[in-house]
């Protein structure tokens, strides 16, 4: 079966992070690339999603930073999630009407918006490619299951070291981060948000982290200094992530 | 919005170069009590007494609000104490 070969490289951050966790078949690989979409870019801060939208697509991660969050009656928001290129952050809306918390931009971010009928057309012709979206949906729900470990009982050096370490490994699966640094382009205020820390402790814990030696937060890149120290500080263990397979 | 800084004193300073952006006084106040307990409560188990100020300044390093947190720990059996 001959598909048209449409704008491989834009699809290639989804390949390089589905085929992080499974493998690929020419033809899925050729479907996924076929599938229509509209790209389309945010502002930082800018919401791609709302709570209470009804989607009728799905959006795939091209570019930038975006985060699952809640905001509380008191202003204080709470990110359950970052996701990055390659990352399909409101898949869910394909099977549930309603989105039941906000996506929204941390970054400059573009996204590719993919309609929800095609993607069911795709499934239901294509069982691997839905396997593969199922896995990726269940790896999706164990990040959160180690987010809420986290947040609700690691002191925050080990909670940020934790997030440093989840965020190098997924990462680098999809061609981004090397060598034990990369660009963590979000404010400090998005991280505290992400960590359920105050600005000025978030602060001072990253100065103790920088002081032990272990990673530092320079101009929006974060450089792990010694991987080995810093995952046990975290008590980091990556099966979560099911990693499977290495960076394409 | 106007940056605030709050330096905590533990026996030491530590000055906070970062700051944080607050809409307002009331937003200073509220950041300054939010930060202690998050500090007490993960050195808690570790210490029987220690002293925690905040002392929020300025952006021309004013101080405008000052908060306080001690934790204080006491044995009252004769076991507990080594």
């Amino acid at each position: 079966m001959t598909m048209p070969a449409a704008e491989p490289n834009r699809i290639a951050p989804l390949l390089r992070r589905l085929t992080s966790i499974a493998t690929l078949t020419q033809e899925e690989r050729a479907v996924l690339a076929a599938l229509p979409m509209t790209v389309q870019t945010f502002a930082p801060s800018q919401d791609i999603v709302r709570f209470g939208a009804h989607p009728t697509q799905s959006c795939l991660v091209l570019d930038g930073w975006a985060c699952r969050y809640y905001v509380l009656r008191g202003g204080e928001r709470q990110i359950v999630n970052a996701y990055i290129a390659g990352d399909l952050p409101d898949l869910q809306g394909l099977h549930l009407r309603r989105m039941d918390h906000s996506l929204g931009a941390l970054t400059q971010t573009t996204v590719a918006l993919i309609p929800h009928d095609s993607i069911r057309d795709m499934v239901v012709r294509f069982p691997g490619i839905a396997a593969v979206l199922w896995s990726y949906s269940l790896i999706d729900a164990a990040n959160l299951r180690e987010r809420i470990t986290s947040l609700g009982r690691r002191p925050a050096l080990s909670r940020i070291a934790h997030l440093f370490c989840e965020f190098y490994l997924r990462l680098r699966a999809v061609g981004l981060a090397d060598d034990l640094s990369y660009a963590l382009p979000v404010r400090q205020s998005d991280l505290s948000d992400m960590l359920g820390l105050t600005s000025v402790h978030l602060s001072r814990t990253l100065q103790e982290m920088r002081r032990r030696n272990l990673a530092s937060l320079t101009r929006r890149t974060l450089t792990i200094h010694d991987w080995d120290a810093l995952a046990r500080t975290a008590e980091f263990d990556e099966t979560y992530l099911h990693l499977e397979h290495s960076a394409a | 919005m106007p940056r605030y800084f709050f330096d905590i004193q533990d026996g030491g300073l530590q000055r906070d170069d970062e700051g944080v952006e607050c809409a307002g006084l009331d937003d200073v106040r509220a950041e300054a009590m939010r930060i202690l307990p998050d500090i007490i409560r993960e050195i808690a188990p570790s210490f029987e007494r220690t002293i925690y100020t905040v002392i929020a300044r300025d952006e021309q390093r004013r101080p405008v609000f000052t908060t306080t947190l001690s934790i204080v720990g006491l044995w009252l059996a004769d076991e507990g104490v080594a």
